[in-house]
């Protein structure tokens, strides 16, 4: 591993350094987008996601200082107990008879959105599946990982939250190329996504899973400049599209978007806070985000390969792949490049569940980072040969050396 | 870590062409700036009749609105009360509280101390007490910055409890002055237009909240949907209704300039209170042309899911950057609250009298004010129609109608007059009409279907154009035309001259009886046809006669088809009458029916005018009736060339001879022109008929022809109709001398007697 700035004992600093970047600019933009008329920063609604930022980032610090080894022996259980709380959740919708989106478990001080958990648990389980196994090159060895993705995959859609069960199979995607599946299988997955999303189009409404709204945002992607879709289907899309058109190199000036003061852009706190970044701070602002979002996670890649653990390795790169999808697809849903999908972009949109599992996922990655474990190769397994006598004060420095290298 | 950089150039990419792109760039900025576009609602077009009197036309009037937060700012103070006291158990809502309020002070004893100018007293009332330390330090903090809470509220220490009791509560007081400022000024508004009272602006206030309450929730809908949390739905409904509380909504419309004067003379006893500026569809003459003009009405949601799909909705446009683009995209475009025609010339020609709106195109500043102007096109006023209708007539007519229902007794009168040979409608009325101006109250139904009942349950139905009655004796006419021209030449004809008996009582061959107590004994063509003798005409119906020539000629001059006047069609039988196919007219007894207009066909009292328009031509042609656009008439190709001289001849000694059906009826055998009654029966031994009485005048050359038919009467059609057709010849008279009888030379010919012929 590189010594100095780019060490793996920097590299928890640099992932604690770019997610509080993000943190900022979000909270900074939450309240362009949440203030009343002439409140000062921070606002009330700023306030709220600076509470919860600090409690996440106090969770990063909690949980960078735990030992993996632990998540990694408890993985099969929080995954059990996530989809256990999915199934819960769903229960309660049924029985309730409400139609509505429920997302959400409402305790008394704050609320818990099990979906977002259900991210890191699916992580947490595949890795731990995965860690040691050889049979990912054939069909039959990727059944089971297919299985434990699809369960909560399914228990999400029927939320419904189209965009959290979207992730998941990207991160089983990942993380089964990367414990040794064939590249074949990854490119016929990828093939058929790219064929789903037209078929959905044509066929959307026979789709008993989609509901209406959902159908109507991938039309509405698939013929967004259309005049009349722009008006309807893609209206929330076209106004982010001129948010982010109107704002130039340098943007119209920090809490001076047109789009943004005049709430022509629905959800500009949440799934849009991308085109109110783009409108204000123009080009520059929206390429400083996107270099620090893919910043974030080429660090989390560059870890997965600078450990030797195949449990770290997996757990590095399906929080990799997870802030990928998640970030990329955020970005592009307000350039058009991709469907609505309500996907939060990571540390920077408005809410607490998914700051809290964003820092939670980070810190297993500074963890591993810093965590040095040994892998002990096959010829480091043989018996060595007899060591000729050593001198006691070659002996007394090879000892110092040891107890420096087990810190 | 080419998975992850890829997709970032992809995005950047896209970024470069909607930001750093010159002309994508320039589109989006204009696209985002040009956010308020404001239309410019046209002014509607005005009706007009032939000497340019107006028909329907628009006004400008006066409506008052009213802002909600400066009507009654306390709503306000009320929900922040409530609220902090929610949170601490069990008290009482909003809805409550109010009721409170008008319980604790007495508004009539207010209202008249002010009047006379005395203070009321107590000058401070409390609202509510025992309220904890922390909640009113909260409805300080939260009610503190707004200087109507500071000046007529105040939270009191409750000194008439024990001490510790006096550091733990305090009292909420308010200055009833000015906390009832709602109720005191709708009662001064009340009395300054005189037209609502008190309870009902109060009325019409609550149900202007209650849509408030609804457009409120629609705004939410989306993110419950999406499933916002609830905390951000509170604070989006919030905002939301404290938008709309902030804008103007109608309370009080089309007040008199009188009213507007006095509210504006004083306007700080109205606080709240807005007067705008709007316009109203007047229809000067009422219920004389109710279904002739039709009236406006709202545009529903089937129509706006036309709009949208023809993409001719205006407050779904894209954003239009230019006046040429706008220009373009208004033809024929419609707001959601717009009115359009229903029924009548409204309907017919509204995409001319609508008008194009026009807009302004503003740059809009940080709080969507301000701006520079963009861009405006000015609206476009809808274009006049002139019709042909005489108002005087119509008004003439109208009145006579009127007056023969109430007198006699019969169920509904329509009449109408059309100029020859252009075919042009100089009146078209029917009693009883509906008032267009009245036709949007529902009071105004409840009234006229409490009124007629059950007798005329279709009094909004345009009658001359959509009532299908049987014709009667008027179808004779039909009848001896075919009969004249039936046969390859002249000898297979009926012969005018040849006479047939009439019997009284039951006549056989055919088991019908002739109307006539005593028979008519042997009769011609003339005879018959100016006596209506039912016997002769079964004789020529079921002898010279079959179906399909009764249905050639039926046809041809008008009965079974549209007329084709220049207003919306009904649809079903109620424009085009009914005529029976040929193959359903079996036997004779159904020919000898057909004969006499009854059971077999249906006219309208407009197919039976073009029926005896082309009678007026000399059965050259048919003339089509029309009211703005100039319709060309139907040419009529007759066999025999003497048919229409025969058919004229008959129709004259109707009014001339001494036999005639209308000779002697109040004294209309004093006027020069032809005629032909007809009483028809519409049900089995009912003493009631559908009475007729059609003509054209004057003569040898008619300038007009007439229809006249009362429905449901007592009477026959020369003693119903007669009277109605009497004021009608004084009228004309005046105008043109000509329909005086022996004004003209060849009208002698009409007094001789059988001899002659």
């Amino acid at each position: 591993m590189k010594a100095g700035l780019f060490s793996n004992r920097m590299i928890r600093w640099h992932l604690a350094a770019i997610s509080l970047g993000l943190c900022g600019i979000g909270i900074l933009f939450v309240h362009s987008t949440m203030r009343l008329d002439g409140e000062a920063f921070p606002g009330k609604v700023a306030w709220s996601q600076i509470i919860k930022a600090c409690i996440a980032f106090g969770g990063f610090i909690v949980v960078s200082r735990i030992n993996y080894r632990f998540f990694e022996r408890k993985s099969y259980t929080l995954y059990g107990l996530v989809l256990f709380g999915l199934c819960v959740l769903l229960g309660l919708k049924f029985l309730r008879g409400d139609p509505s989106a429920s997302r959400w478990f409402r305790l008394a001080l704050f609320d818990v959105q099990p979906s977002e958990l259900m991210k890191l648990g699916l992580i947490l389980c595949l890795a731990r599946y995965l860690r040691y196994r050889q049979d990912q090159g054939g069909l039959k060895g990727l059944l089971m990982p297919c299985l434990l993705t699809v369960v909560p995959m399914g228990l999400v859609i029927l939320q419904p939250d189209l965009g959290t069960a979207l992730v998941l199979p990207c991160i089983l995607l990942a993380m089964v190329f990367v414990a040794g599946a064939p590249w074949k299988y990854v490119i016929a997955v990828l093939a058929l996504a790219a064929l789903s999303i037209p078929a959905v189009g044509i066929f959307g409404d026979k789709i008993p899973l989609l509901k209406p709204y959902q159908l109507s945002r991938i039309t509405g992607w698939l013929h967004q400049d259309e005049p009349s879709v722009r008006l309807r289907e893609a209206y929330q899309l076209d106004q982010s599209k001129v948010a982010i058109g109107s704002g130039g190199l340098t943007g119209r000036g920090y809490g001076r978007g047109n789009q943004n003061v005049l709430g022509n852009l629905p959800a500009r706190h949440t799934d849009f806070i991308f085109s109110v970044v783009g409108e204000e701070w123009g080009f520059l602002g929206a390429a400083l985000l996107i270099l620090l979002l893919t910043g974030l996670v080429l660090l989390c890649f560059s870890v997965a390969m600078g450990t030797e653990d195949p449990y770290g390795k997996l757990l590095a790169v399906g929080i990799g792949a997870s802030f990928a999808v998640q970030s990329y697809q955020n970005i592009g849903m307000t350039l058009g490049l991709t469907p609505i999908t309500g996907l939060p972009l990571p540390f920077v949109s408005y809410g607490g569940s998914s700051l809290v599992s964003s820092y939670a996922a980070l810190a297993l990655v500074a963890r591993v980072a810093t965590q040095r474990v040994r892998v002990l190769s096959p010829q480091e397994l043989e018996p060595a040969p007899p060591l000729a006598p050593v001198p006691a004060a070659e002996h007394r420095r090879a000892k110092r050396l040891v107890t420096l290298w087990r810190d | 870590m080419l998975a992850v950089i890829l997709p970032a150039l992809a995005i950047c990419w896209r970024l470069w062409s909607f930001q750093l792109h010159p002309a994508a760039h320039q589109e989006y900025k204009v696209r985002a700036e040009s956010a308020k576009l404001r239309t410019l609602q046209p002014l509607r077009g005005t009706i007009r009749d032939r000497r340019g009197g107006v028909l329907a036309e628009s006004r400008s009037g006066f409506d008052i609105h009213f802002v909600y937060s400066d009507l009654n700012p306390r709503h306000i103070v009320i929900e922040v009360v409530c609220e902090e006291l929610a949170r601490l158990g069990d008290f009482p809502s909003v809805t409550e509280m109010e009721a409170g309020l008008a319980e604790t002070v007495d508004i009539e004893k207010l209202v008249s101390l002010l009047r006379q100018g005395i203070p009321f007293k107590p000058e401070w009332v409390p609202l509510a007490i025992w309220i904890p330390p922390a909640a009113a330090e909260r409805i300080r903090l939260r009610l503190g910055p707004r200087r109507y809470f500071r000046d007529h509220f105040e939270l009191r220490v409750m000194k008439d409890k024990p001490l510790e009791a006096q550091q733990a509560h305090f009292g909420l007081w308010f200055r009833p002055v000015e906390v009832f400022r709602m109720e005191l000024t709708l009662r001064r508004l009340s009395q300054s237009i005189g037209r609502y009272d008190t309870e009902d602006l109060m009325e019409r206030l609550q149900l202007s909240l209650q849509k408030i309450e609804a457009m409120v929730a629609r705004d939410i809908q989306s993110d419950i949907r999406s499933g916002a949390d609830a905390l951000f739905t509170r604070k989006k409904e919030k905002n939301s209704r404290r938008i709309f509380y902030r804008r103007g909504h109608l309370l009080a419309p089309d007040i008199s300039l009188d009213s507007v004067s006095r509210i504006e003379y004083n306007p700080d006893l109205f606080p709240g209170i807005r007067i705008v500026d709007s316009s109203r569809r007047i229809y000067p003459h009422g219920e004389v042309f109710g279904a002739l003009t039709g009236h406006l009405r709202q545009l529903n949601n089937r129509d706006l899911k036309i709009l949208e799909k023809s993409g001719r909705r205006l407050d779904r446009y894209p954003k239009v950057s230019s006046a040429e683009a706008f220009a373009v995209l208004r033809q024929g475009a419609l707001r959601p609250n717009d009115v359009v025609g229903e029924g009548g010339l409204e309907e017919q020609y509204d995409l001319a009298l609508r008008g194009e709106y026009g807009m302004r195109l503003q740059q809009v500043g940080k709080n969507g004010r301000g701006g520079k102007l963009l861009a405006s096109l000015s609206s476009t006023r809808g274009k006049d129609i002139h019709t042909t209708i005489d108002s005087k007539l119509q008004e003439l007519l109208y009145r006579q109608l009127w007056a023969e229902c109430a007198h006699h007794g019969h169920a509904a009168a329509s009449a109408a007059i059309m100029e020859i040979p252009s075919g042009a409608i100089l009146a078209s009325t029917a009693y009883p009409g509906y008032d267009p101006n009245r036709i949007r109250d529902a009071n105004y139904h409840k009234e006229m279907n409490a009124s007629l009942g059950s007798q005329t349950p279709d009094w909004l139905l345009d009658r001359p154009r959509s009532k299908a009655l049987y014709p009667g004796s008027i179808f004779k006419i039909v009848t001896t035309i075919a009969a004249l021209e039936n046969g390859a030449d002249w000898e297979g004809a009926v012969d005018p001259l040849r006479k047939y008996e009439c019997l009284v009582g039951e006549q056989k061959p055919f088991s019908l009886r002739c109307a006539s107590r005593y028979g008519h004994g042997h009769l011609d063509l003339y005879e018959a046809f100016e006596a209506s003798c039912n016997n002769y005409f079964y004789y020529l119906a079921a002898r010279h006669l079959d179906a399909g020539g009764f249905n050639q000629w039926a046809r041809r001059l008008g009965c079974g088809d549209l007329t084709g006047i220049d207003l919306p069609a009904m649809g079903g039988a109620y424009d085009r009458g009914f005529l029976k196919k040929p193959e359903d007219v079996k036997g004779e007894k159904a020919l000898c029916m057909y004969g006499i207009g009854q059971v077999q066909v249906q006219m309208t009292p407009l197919q039976a005018l073009r029926m005896v328009g082309a009678v007026a031509t000399g059965l050259k042609a048919a003339p089509r009736p029309w009211l703005v656009k100039k319709k060309a008439p139907d040419k009529i190709h007759t066999r025999n060339s003497r048919t229409g001289a025969i058919i004229q001849e008959c129709m004259k000694r109707v009014v001339s001879s001494p036999h005639g059906t209308v000779h002697g009826k109040f004294g209309l055998e004093d006027f020069n022109f032809a005629a032909k009654t007809g009483t028809a029966q519409y049900k089995s031994n009912n003493p009631r008929y559908h009475s007729w009485l059609v003509g054209y005048g004057p003569l040898p050359n008619p300038s007009i022809a007439f229809v006249v038919v009362c429905e449901k009467s007592r009477l026959g059609g020369g003693d119903a109709c007669s009277p109605i057709v009497r004021e009608l010849m004084e009228y004309l008279a005046g105008t043109d001398p000509r329909f005086l009888a022996g004004q003209e030379g060849s009208f002698s010919s009409s007094r001789k007697t059988g001899d002659d012929r």
